[in-house]
């Protein structure tokens, strides 16, 4: 039963991301989208939006290959929740959930 | 003396680099963030300074602060004459990110910039190359290809930083069309033309994270990985030690023989070979110590045990990036906490400086060691396998982390209460193997360090017991000498835990620097007659009946008291508080205090 509501919040969540970015102009979902902490070890994906971030590290993750449209892949799932890794560009970097999670996929 | 700054993205070298340069011996690993302050020193009658790197000129570290401020003030103010921007050529487009945006600045400015193509050897050993010509023209900027690990280039590079500051023209170009605000799609775009392929070039990282971060054997990597570098500090130290405390003890036998007794021998042997002495024997762990953290450091391996030990840090308030400065807090607490800057989260890294003192550092060693070798019996286990002494040293330094992450989750969940906003977001440099002769080198400078920094204060500490102990009544009569009498003052402090005073005496001595405990009670054994064993202390400890119960209260207050003026120093200025540092001094005392009773209660 609990399993169920929290995937009911998630999907909520991510249903919200998703009507956000339909209100941005160069990015139309019509489906609920994950992030890139839902990614799983060897999945490629596109980012679709940065969401909910403040502004200095929404260019920080810019800066890092992390931009709308950009290809991302899912290297390394670590145990415990630890933060996953991923390559963006020429570059192999470690986000944590909090991070991750702002980081919407198509 | 005209200035130099050497800039660019973290782990690109630049410290390596100034070293080559300019023949001093600062830090470097291979971990981002390692350089925390501004460094300068000479290079062919210029000044070289050395920025603490950043991936981009909208700084979110207080390190990243550092050296943008100063970026843009030397630049604005033309303090310096010339700008030299090091690339990674195995991240290019990260580095060019940096790159492009310090250009646009230099070129704004009228300030000459030229570019260090800097890892080339990597990329050879994959196979792969940099277009230099063509990024050179696509860059209009003079840039130069380097291996500062392999010494490749550098005399070429050195001759082009000449040439920028004696014909600065050559090397000054106008800003290009338009604001410069469009370095991302520039970098990727001179990455895709001229940049070698990523594939191949992350290809064994991948492979070697696969292990390392791997759900099975990752954790379990990184267990042992603790565990070797706990045991080695014994078990390979040891052979050295030993070497060590025969040297000193023959050339006290040898001084012995040769000088009339009277008071002048009485001060050589028992204040010089029993009480500095006893200290030095200590100093081959330290090396040992310094030896195995810069094997990890240069490998790139603290990265991925800084994302494994994210969780669990996070737990107690900290973050996966406060393991890099834990694991500097075992050599020593003031780097530390300096090392701390890299955390963007103010609430992190101030828990983090808070409680760095409780990471054993290298001025417990000689104490740790003198007690276990007094209470620990020399055992090995699982088939001789694991040393039991080891095992122990250990379980001392588990007991400040358990302590310092309590620590951290009380003042995080009562006292500092600010949200966090800051996640969690690390670079992972490559797998590197690191070189022999760097380690070495740093070894040998932490033994020197260890001897000249503490060496002063042990040496004048050792006097002021020796004069206090030897009068008013010679050799042999401690008890009723003046530090016997001052010492029987303070007795009943440490009577909880059944020590005597001149436990008392070397216990408050060690305020001033830890490893005076040492050279204090060597001292004092030395004047009570303890001459047939001089430079095994010990022996002479064990001999004089210290029990396991006290000695055991003992360790856990060494484990938790902070006994450090110069890393409350540095607290003080890292923070911008006296009052954290004189509460967190007063907080460790009372609760290293409460804990050694418990403890002999317990036992």
């Amino acid at each position: 039963m609990i399993i169920v509501i929290i995937k009911i919040q998630k999907y909520t969540l991510v249903s919200n991301m998703a009507a956000q970015i339909q209100s941005h102009d160069d990015v139309t979902l019509t489906a609920p989208s994950k992030t890139m902490w839902d990614m799983g070890r060897g999945e490629h994906a596109t980012v679709a939006a940065l969401v909910e971030m403040s502004e200095g590290y929404e260019l920080r993750l810019r800066e890092i290959g992390i931009f709308v449209g950009a290809p991302v892949l899912c290297v390394n799932q670590p145990p415990m929740q630890a933060p996953k890794v991923f390559q963006i560009c020429d570059g192999v970097f470690s986000l944590d959930r909090d991070l991750a999670d702002k980081v919407v996929l198509n | 003396m005209s200035s130099i700054l050497v800039i660019g993205k973290p782990n690109s070298g630049k410290s390596l680099l100034f070293n080559r340069l300019t023949g001093v011996n600062q830090k470097v690993a291979n971990f981002p963030g390692v350089t925390v302050e501004i460094k300068s020193a000479t290079f062919r009658r210029h000044r070289l300074i050395d920025l603490p790197g950043t991936y981009s000129l909208q700084a979110i570290t207080p390190d990243e602060r550092i050296a943008v401020e100063k970026f843009h003030e030397t630049v604005a103010s033309n303090e310096v004459k010339g700008v030299l921007c090091m690339l990674d050529s195995t991240r290019l487009e990260r580095s060019l990110v940096f790159g492009l945006q310090a250009q646009r600045v230099c070129q704004e400015a009228g300030v000459p910039i030229m570019f260090a193509l800097n890892m080339m050897d990597d990329l050879s050993r994959v196979g792969e190359t940099v277009d230099v010509e063509g990024l050179q023209q696509a860059l209009n900027a003079e840039t130069r290809a380097i291996s500062t690990k392999k010494k490749q280039g550098l005399e070429e590079l050195a001759d082009d930083l000449d040439d920028m500051i004696r014909n600065p023209d050559r090397f000054i170009r106008e800003p290009g069309a338009g604001d410069g605000s469009d370095y991302l799609e520039r970098s990727h775009d001179l990455h895709k033309r001229f940049g070698p392929d990523v594939g191949a070039i992350l290809a064994l990282q991948q492979k070697l994270d696969s292990f390392f971060l791997s759900g099975t054997f990752g954790g379990l990597a990184f267990v042992l990985v603790m565990l070797l570098l706990f045991q080695s500090i014994f078990t390979w130290a040891t052979p050295l030690m030993d070497g060590v405390e025969g040297a000193i003890g023959w050339m006290a036998t040898q001084v012995s023989l040769a000088m009339n007794d009277g008071m002048a021998k009485d001060f050589i042997v028992d204040a010089l070979f029993g009480g500095v002495g006893s200290f030095l024997v200590f100093v081959p762990q330290i090396m040992v110590l310094t030896f195995i953290i810069g094997l990890l450091e240069d490998s790139g391996y603290l990265a991925r045990a800084s994302i494994l030990c994210h969780r669990t840090l996070s737990k107690a308030g900290l973050s996966g990036m406060s393991f890099v400065p834990y694991l500097s807090g075992f050599a020593c607490a003031i780097p530390a906490m300096m090392a701390a800057r890299t955390i963007p989260s103010t609430k992190r890294r101030l828990l983090t400086i808070i409680t760095i003192p409780l990471m054993s550092c290298s001025a417990r060693l000689p104490v740790y060691s003198l007690l276990i070798l007094v209470l620990v019996p020399a055992d090995k286990l699982l088939g001789g396998v694991i040393d039991l002494r080891g095992l122990i040293f250990f379980a001392l330094y588990f007991l400040g982390i358990i302590a310092a992450l309590l620590v951290s989750a009380l003042l995080s969940k009562f006292a500092i209460r600010e949200a966090d906003d800051a996640p969690f977001l690390l670079e992972l440099p490559p797998y590197r193997l690191p070189a022999l002769k760097p380690l070495l080198s740093r070894a040998l400078n932490a033994g020197k360090t260890f001897i000249t920094k503490a060496g002063h204060v042990i040496f004048a500490i050792t006097v002021i017991i020796w004069v206090l102990g030897y009068f008013p009544h010679g050799p042999g009569n401690l008890d009723s000498s003046y530090l016997g009498v001052m010492g029987k003052w303070i007795e009943p402090i440490f009577a909880p835990i059944d020590l005597d005073w001149r436990y008392g005496v070397a216990i408050l001595a060690s305020f001033a620097a830890r490893e005076v405990f040492v050279g204090t009670l060597g001292t004092m054994f030395g004047i009570d007659g303890a001459d047939e064993n001089i430079a095994g202390l010990a022996a002479n400890v064990q001999a004089d009946g210290l029990s396991l119960e006290s000695g055991a209260a003992l360790l856990v207050f060494y484990v938790i008291a902070l006994q450090c003026g110069a890393t409350l120093a540095v607290m003080r200025k890292e923070i911008g508080s006296s009052r954290i540092p004189i509460a967190t001094f007063v907080g460790y005392s009372l609760l290293a205090y409460s804990m050694a009773v418990l403890t002999y209660v317990i036992m």
